[in-house]
């Protein structure tokens, strides 16, 4: 019953002759001879690695080279334990063996050491001793090229970049490298996953790529003894042949193996320099540069030195960027240790394409920082997304939010208040405070957490009644009601014009109920906002009000998501619509167009923005809707950098420039008297007559947890209420009851 | 021996109607019936598609006018485009990285529907035929996993994926969906059906059971195996909330995200969005009508117990009571159209036979 088919005993085989092969290979590549080694131990390390790869047992890169590349060599070296001032070494392609005391303990991992080459070449100081260097110049020598591959990066052009940065672990290298030095941002590298920083080296404090993270932990069948050994970690510890990162990986465009504009990533440690060419065949991937080589020919040769007495006018050198022919567009210069702020949105298309646009900008200003916008759907996707990175661990730097997610991430102690740095020494002024609406700044400030602002505004706008003039005229109304009685009287003889006309028309949906219910002076949490409460006399008045008029005739309840109280008001059939203030752009959108796809000019007419009526003795006022920024608790430099991107989105240019194109208010007085906010408004008095609204927009929807389950609870209490299969006030008795054990712990 | 067999031959239920001349008129008016209950019932599941159609080719005006009362004039008028605008359809397209997004979605949707395949055929196998020690509480367990929502899976999932460094990887989009309780439990009905004595007589003649799942289970359970897949790459085609979560490039985004670009809170760009999603479906279509035949079979013979083996006989190692025979000797509608290279196994395919081959064999004795 049990015994295995012929294909898994073919395979079984197939494993077995593999395992043979490997097994038997190494035993050959013992008898490598040592010709040319300086000393038995070098033969020894050079055996552990590289005697597999030269009798062709393992497919995997050199770690030092096919053979020695130099003869013995005694060079200077002030720590010698024999007092001889000179120690043994000897050159490879890819780095220096060196035996530092000959009678040491032949069996330490450290008996041989392999050179600190990559800081001497990038520093041009060579070392002759632990702490004794004689000054040369950084080799201009290409370090992952071909060698003559002019525009190449090499080793100076790494001089200017071995400052520390910060851990960017779970980030992707993206900046670039040219020759001269200079940096840029590759956006395109965004998505090369063996890119993604999965370790940081605190000593030196520098970022390794999950590309080159492998490759130094590389295991395979290595040399020990005499015999190969399956399974072991090439270079034990991983940073014995390498070091420690001293750069942060870098990419760029260079001609390898003749190939012009190769991708190669490259990062430089303080015993070799790795590349990555993610076009090259699997295995050979990642490589070790010829170090060795460059070294010894920059030390012993004179070579990568850039003739310095030779100004000649004659020969122009190759003038301009030199990577001018290779760079992809979507770069732009950024300083190699920016801190990275991921900023998770709900915006799209234009909106994301403009928020995509001014984050390249502040980048551009504000070198040291790289804010990367993320679209992550729909507010609840947003908040899901966010709720799973809590848990992990992994939370982004700023989101956009609702007010009511404040208390759970509260609770998770994910959420930063910008208090310190409002009012630290980088916040805003007096001055700036002022500026902001009072009603956009106040309901990001937390009472419940000690009045801190755990959000600031983002994309604010409000509920608002938006009037078509004309037909308000035609009926013998001079302008928007202020009562709820003239709104009806008006309502009524608009739905007499026909039977296409109605007086208002809505969609059965909370957020707008809510702002008639605060218009009837009515309310929907208790004082303390702890409980519901919404079976009062302004929500009775306000509910009974709709049940009213759509069985009266003169208003007109529309399917949900149909939009199609906008259409027919954008095709003057209705007088009273309640939509958000960002309705404008889409109204527009709904006038009915010819057969040529294009709106007759002449169809044009009169509709603005006010404030809905208030029951008397009501302050006037409207629900602010919109999206917050927050912050979330990260390191340090990166909430301060989030910090500086927040301050500058909120600044009065900025504003303006957001504004005019989501249709969001501006969230600062001033930018309404900047461009190009103000052309907007000085070409369309029906988008400035959002203005009108926006100082009353001072009521927030309830902030309690529950609400977004609770919007539903009501919504039905409408539908049932309206249908008539429920009375006004039992309708609205069970949903708070609902409501409320929603709410209970 | 084939007299006795062609006894058996079931008879087709027209021929039945034919018999009784009385019924044929009965059978006409209640043909029509039922040819009418279909009709009507077909144009009802293919309205929405209409619409989606005739909306992704009207302007965005004309996208969300609906007749405000029950006009049947203007109803009818909403599903032809007065004004085709082919031009949604290259906005859509240029509106996002859809070519990017299909690709992702093809390729995580295959692999996901190979792995779930893979798993299911293996699980849903043991769980039917091999007998071991709670073996019906771990079903239970399995099964009791369906009914914990996606969604509240997708935090532990989050975090295992982010520990095993997945984000932004074809690995977070994959690997979790690649087990299915469903397809398990579909697989295992199926299975159950297959008779033991097929791998008996399999199993005498040297068949382990991994290759019988592979040369045989897993063949006569095309249908079944069909519809796992397309449910698995319909599943993952269609998630949306999942590849939001694990992933931030756009590069690595499917073609859901895609389409949730034409929806925001503010307002929905139909004429766009339907334009969109016509393109989208159209690959799960086209593998729909490939796959349509094996799918329904899938569908309908779930669960329902196959009354025959599909076994002629091994020569010399005939089970008990079973008899010897050769392939000449089995009559025509039980023709075996598979044979192991060389062997005396015969399988006779299910579809073509509905009777018990079993006693038609022990018959044959």
């Amino acid at each position: 019953m049990k015994k295995f088919g012929s294909i898994f005993m073919a395979a079984a085989m197939l494993v077995m002759v593999f395992a043979g092969l490997i097994q038997l290979r190494p035993a050959q590549a013992q008898t490598v001879t040592a010709n040319g080694f300086a000393d038995p131990a070098f033969q020894t390390t050079w055996n552990r690695t590289d005697s597999l790869v030269a009798s062709g047992a393992v497919k995997r890169s050199w770690y030092w080279g096919p053979t020695p590349s130099s003869g013995a060599l005694q060079e200077d070296y002030a720590e010698a334990k024999d007092g001889s001032g000179k120690r043994l070494v000897q050159y490879f392609d890819k780095s220096r063996m060196e035996l530092n005391d000959p009678k040491g303990d032949k069996n330490s991992k450290f008996y041989v050491t392999n050179g600190l080459l990559t800081q001497e070449l990038i520093s041009g100081r060579m070392q002759v001793g632990n702490d004794k260097f004689m000054d040369k110049q950084a080799a201009d020598i290409p370090l992952a090229s071909d060698s003559d591959d002019k525009a190449a990066p090499t080793y100076a052009s790494f001089k200017n970049l071995l400052g520390q940065v910060s851990d960017n672990t779970g980030d992707n290298a993206i900046t670039t490298i040219r020759k001269d030095g200079r940096t840029g941002i590759d956006a395109t590298k965004s998505s090369d996953a063996l890119g993604k920083y999965v370790h940081f080296d605190e000593t030196t404090r520098h970022n390794i790529p999950a590309a080159f993270w492998t490759f130094l932990n590389s295991k395979g069948p290595i040399v020990e003894n005499g015999a190969t050994k399956q399974d072991v970690q090439l270079s034990d510890p991983w940073n014995y042949a390498s070091g420690l990162p001293i750069s942060e990986p870098y990419w760029a465009k260079v001609r390898i193996a003749g190939q012009a504009n190769t991708d190669v990533l490259i990062q430089a440690f303080e015993r070799r320099v790795l590349t990555y060419v993610p076009s090259a065949p699997e295995g050979f991937k990642v490589q070790v540069g010829n170090i060795g080589q460059h070294y010894y020919d920059w030390r012993y040769k004179g070579q990568g030195v850039p003739p310095t007495a030779t100004p000649k006018a004659s020969t122009p050198t190759p003038a301009g960027p030199p990577a001018a022919t290779a760079t992809p567009a979507p770069t732009f210069t950024a300083a190699p240790n920016a801190t990275i702020v991921h900023f998770w949105h709900t915006q799209t298309r234009t909106n994301a394409a403009e928020l995509t646009a001014m984050a390249v900008d502040f980048n551009k200003s504000h070198p040291n920082i790289q804010v990367i916008p993320e679209y992550k759907g729909n507010y609840s996707q947003l908040l899901t997304a966010v709720q799973a990175a809590a848990v992990a661990n992994a939370l982004p730097e700023l989101t956009v939010g609702y007010e009511n997610w404040i208390p759970s991430l509260y609770d998770a102690d994910a959420v930063v208040p910008f208090d310190s740095y409002l009012n630290g020494a980088d916040g805003f002024s007096q001055a700036d405070l002022t500026d902001i609406y009072p009603n956009f700044i106040e309901t990001n400030k937390y009472a419940q957490y000690d009045n801190k602002f755990y959000s600031l505004p983002f994309t604010k706008s409000a509920l608002t009644m938006w009037y078509n003039e004309d037909l308000l005229k035609q009926v013998g109304a001079s302008g928007p009601p202020k009562t709820w009685e003239e709104f009806v009287s008006i309502s009524k003889k608009v739905a007499a014009l026909g039977e296409e006309y109605s007086g208002f028309e809505f969609e059965n949906e909370t957020s707008m109920y809510v702002a008639m219910i605060y218009a009837f002076g009515g309310t929907v949490t208790t004082a303390d906002n702890k409980k519901y409460n919404f079976n009062n006399a302004g929500a009775q008045k306000a509910l009974q009000l709709l049940v009213d008029g759509v069985r009266g005739g003169y208003f007109n309840q529309v399917e949900v998501n149909s939009f199609q109280d906008e259409i027919d008001f954008a095709n003057k059939k209705v007088a009273f619509l309640f939509r958000s203030s960002t309705a404008y752009s889409f109204i527009k959108s709904y006038y009915p167009k010819g057969a040529d796809g294009k709106v007759d000019p002449a169809y044009d007419f009169n509709w603005f923005a006010a404030v809905m009526p208030q029951a008397a003795g009501v302050q006037p006022g409207t629900t602010l809707y919109g999206g917050n920024i927050i912050m979330y608790k990260t390191t340090e430099a990166k909430q301060a950098a989030s910090w500086q991107f927040v301050k500058w989105f909120l600044e009065g240019q900025q504003s303006a420039r957001w504004a005019s194109v989501s249709g969001y208010f501006p969230v600062r007085k001033s930018a309404t008297t900047l461009d190009p906010l103000k052309s907007v408004y000085d070409k369309d008095a029906k988008a400035k007559s959002n203005l009108n609204v926006l100082p009353f927009a001072t009521r927030s929807e309830p902030k309690l947890g529950s609400y977004q389950q609770v919007r539903d609870i009501i919504s039905n209490a409408m539908t049932v209420a309206i249908k008539g299969t429920r009375s006004v006030t039992d309708a609205l008795r069970d949903a708070e009851s609902q409501a409320n054990k929603l709410q209970t712990p | 021996m084939a007299v006795e067999a062609s006894t058996r031959v079931p008879v087709s239920s027209d021929a039945l109607e034919a018999r009784s001349t009385g019924s044929k008129r009965r059978f006409q008016v209640s043909g029509l019936l039922t040819h009418l209950a279909l009709i009507i019932g077909s144009i009802f599941a293919l309205l929405p598609f209409v619409w989606m159609v005739a909306t992704s080719l009207k302007t965005s005006d004309q996208a969300t006018n609906f007749p405000k009362n029950a006009d049947l004039g203007a109803t009818l008028r909403m599903f032809v485009p007065t004004n085709p605008q082919w031009s949604n359809y290259k906005d859509a397209w240029q509106s996002a990285d859809f070519g990017r997004y299909f690709f992702n979605s093809i390729l995580v949707a295959s692999l996901c529907t190979v792995g779930v395949l893979i798993t299911s055929v293996l699980a849903a196998y043991a769980f039917a035929k091999l007998d071991f020690r709670g073996s019906g509480l771990i079903f239970g367990l399995v099964l009791a996993t369906m009914m914990i929502p996606h969604e509240a899976a997708y935090i532990p999932n989050f975090v295992i994926v982010r520990n095993l460094q997945w984000i932004d990887t074809y690995a977070a989009l994959v690997i979790p969906w690649i087990a299915s309780p469903f397809n398990i439990f579909l697989l295992r009905q199926f299975f159950r059906a297959l008779p033991e004595d097929i791998y008996e007589a399999a199993a005498l003649d040297g068949c382990s059971r991994l290759r019988f799942i592979w040369q045989f289970a897993v063949p006569l359970s095309k249908p079944a195996l069909i519809t796992a897949g397309l449910f698995s790459f319909i599943g993952s085609w269609n998630s949306l909330l999942w590849p939001l979560i694990v992933t931030s490039q756009d590069s690595m985004r499917t073609i859901q995200v895609g389409l949730s670009n034409f929806l925001n809170s503010e307002q929905n760009e139909f004429h766009l969005l339907m334009a969109a999603a016509t393109f989208t479906i159209l690959p799960i279509i086209v593998i729909y009508f490939f796959a349509q035949r094996q799918f329904v079979e899938g569908i309908a013979k779930t669960g329902v117990k196959l009354s025959s083996p599909y076994l002629i006989l091994a020569n010399h190692h005939a089970p008990l009571g079973w008899a010897i025979t050769a392939a000449s000797a089995v009559p025509t509608p039980y023709a075996p159209t598979r044979a192991t290279n060389g062997s005396t196994l015969y399988l006779v395919s299910p579809a073509k036979y509905a009777g018990p081959v079993c006693s038609l064999t022990r018959r044959i004795v």
